[in-house]
C-alpha cells in the first residue's frame, strides 16, 4: 500500500518521486504499518537510497513529534475528566452539607438585618433644666433625636449645638433652630458611653445653657 | 560479535535486483550488479569488499541507528558486514541477485539478536516484564531539544483542528490504528484521510519553517 509496482520483484520502486519509495510509503514504514513483502521492499530500498534515508528522517521526526503532541494532549484530557469526576464525587457526597451551610448563612443573615434594624431605631429625650429635672440618660451607639429646652433664653434665629465628653472633645457641633422653645437635634451615630454635656451657643459663640447627658 | 549464527538464506527466485547508486541521488539501475559483486567478494577481491562497504555502509548504519540507536553502532556495522562477507564465502547466498535482500535479512537478524540480549540482560537485573523492548535512543540534549520544539508545534496543529480530526489523527499516529480501521469505525473515505494526514505534514511544515528557521526546519514536498 502506498508502494508502487516493483519490477520483478527488485528493490526499484514506481513512485511519484521517480524511482524513490513515496512519502506515503515512507510514512507507513515509519509507522510500523507496512507488512511482507512491500516491507521488504521499502527496506531494502533504504539500505542503497541516502535520499530515502533523509526523507525517511524527516517523517519519523514528524511522526514522533505527532505521537508526542497527542499523548500529551490526550493524558491532559484524562487528568482533567479524573478531577472533573473528583470534584462531581465531593460535591454529591457532601450537597446536603452544603445546602445547610448555605441555609444557616441565609438565616444568620436576615437575623442579623433585623437586629440592625431594632438597633436604628432612634431614643429621643428631652433635655430641660428645671428644677427636679436629674441627668438624662440614653443607651450608646443608638441614634439620638434630642429635644433641648430654650425656654428663657434669647429668641434667635438658630443656635449653636455643641456635644463634648468628658475631656471636652468635641462629639457632635450642629446649628439649630428653636420652634415654641424647643430646639431639636439629632446625632444618627449616637455617643460613646460616658458623661457628656449638651450645650447650646449663640451665634457669637456665647455659652447659653448646658445640660447633662448620661450616655449609658 | 553480537552472537549472531549465519544461517543460509532463500531468496525468491524471480528476483532481480539492481546495484545502488553509491551517491544515492537515485536507485539501483544495473541488473546484474550484484552477481559479479558476489563473484568478486567470494574471490576475495578487496575491490569487492570496498564497494560492499561503499554501497550498503550508510543504509546499514542508518538502519541500525534507527532501530538501536547510536551506542556502539560502528561495531554493530562492522559485524553485519563481516557476516554477510562470511556468509557470501561460505557460498550460503545461493542467488547473488538477491543481495540486498540478504544484506536486509542479515541486519534485521542483528537487531533481533541485540534487543533480545538487552531484554535477557535488563530482564537479570531488574525485573522487566517481557517482552518489553529495552532500546536506548541516546539522544544528545539539542536534538531533545529539537524533538521538544517539533511536539510543541504538533501540538499547536492539533489545538487548531476540530475534536473529530484530532482523534484520526491520534488514532493514526499515537495508537496505530490502520487507516483501513480508522476509515472503517470514524465513516471517512480513503481521500480524507489522506487529506487530512497531508494537511497536517503541510502546516507542520509551514510552522517548523517559521519558528525553526533554518535548516532544522520539517520539509514536507
Amino acid at each position: 500500500m502506498g508502494v508502487g509496482p516493483t519490477i520483478a520483484g527488485g528493490a526499484v520502486m514506481q513512485t511519484r518521486r521517480g524511482d524513490h519509495a513515496s512519502d506515503e510509503a515512507l510514512e507507513l514504514y515509519a509507522t510500523h504499518s507496512l507488512a511482507e513483502p512491500a516491507l521488504a521492499e521499502i527496506e531494502e530500498h533504504l539500505l542503497v537510497c541516502s535520499q530515502c534515508q533523509l526523507q525517511l528522517e524527516e517523517i519519523d521526526g514528524f511522526v514522533r513529534a505527532m505521537r508526542g503532541a497527542a499523548r500529551q494532549l490526550d493524558q491532559e484530557d484524562e487528568s482533567r475528566r479524573r478531577n472533573w469526576a473528583r470534584i462531581s464525587r465531593a460535591l454529591t457526597f457532601r450537597r446536603f452539607g452544603w445546602a445547610m451551610a448555605v441555609t444557616a448563612l441565609v438565616l444568620g443573615a436576615v437575623a442579623l438585618r433585623i437586629s440592625t434594624k431594632r438597633v436604628q431605631e432612634p431614643f429621643a429625650l428631652l433635655l430641660e433644666t428645671s428644677r427636679g429635672s436629674g441627668i438624662q440618660h440614653a443607651p450608646a451607639g443608638r441614634r439620638l433625636e434630642l429635644s433641648l429646652d430654650t425656654q428663657g433664653l434669647p429668641p434667635l434665629s438658630a443656635y449653636v449645638l455643641e456635644v463634648v465628653d468628658e475631656s471636652k472633645h468635641i462629639q457632635h457641633e450642629s446649628q439649630v433652630t428653636a420652634d415654641h422653645s424647643v430646639a431639636r437635634a439629632s446625632l444618627p451615630a449616637g455617643l460613646r458611653r460616658g458623661t457628656h454635656f449638651v450645650r447650646l451657643y449663640s451665634p457669637t459663640r456665647e455659652l447659653l445653657r448646658e445640660y447633662g447627658l448620661q450616655i449609658d | 560479535m553480537s552472537g549472531f549464527k549465519t544461517e543460509a538464506l532463500s531468496a525468491p527466485l524471480d528476483s532481480t535486483v539492481t546495484p545502488a547508486d553509491p551517491s544515492g541521488s537515485s536507485p539501483p539501475t544495473a541488473g546484474t550488479h550484484w552477481v559479479d559483486l558476489v563473484e568478486r567478494i567470494k574471490t576475495e577481491d578487496q575491490s569487492g569488499m570496498e564497494e560492499l562497504y561503499r554501497v550498503f555502509s550508510r543504509g546499514v548504519r542508518f538502519y541500525l541507528c534507527r532501530q538501536l540507536g547510536p551506542q556502539d553502532l560502528e561495531d554493530k556495522v562492522h559485524d553485519t558486514f563481516l557476516i554477510v562477507v562470511q556468509a557470501v564465502r561460505r557460498g550460503e547466498l545461493r542467488e547473488p541477485e538477491r543481495l540486498m535482500g540478504f544484506v536486509r535479512t542479515v541486519v534485521r537478524r542483528q537487531v533481533a539478536a541485540h534487543i533480545d540480549q538487552a531484554v535477557h540482560t535488563r530482564r537479570q537485573q531488574v525485573g522487566i516484564e517481557n517482552g518489553t523492548v529495552v532500546v536506548d535512543l541516546n539522544r544528545n540534549p539539542e536534538q531533545t531539544a529539537i524533538q521538544q520544539q517539533h511536539e510543541q508545534i504538533a501540538k499547536t496543529i492539533l489545538h487548531s483542528i476540530s475534536k473529530r480530526d484530532r482523534e484520526i489523527l491520534t488514532r493514526f499516529y499515537l495508537l496505530e490504528q490502520s487507516q483501513e480501521q480508522i476509515c472503517e469505525q470514524m465513516s471517512l473515505t480513503e481521500t480524507q484521510f489522506r487529506l487530512l494526514k497531508s494537511r497536517a505534514k503541510a502546516r507542520f511544515g509551514e510552522l517548523g519553517k517559521r519558528r525553526l528557521g533554518r535548516r532544522t526546519a520539517v520539509h514536507f514536498s
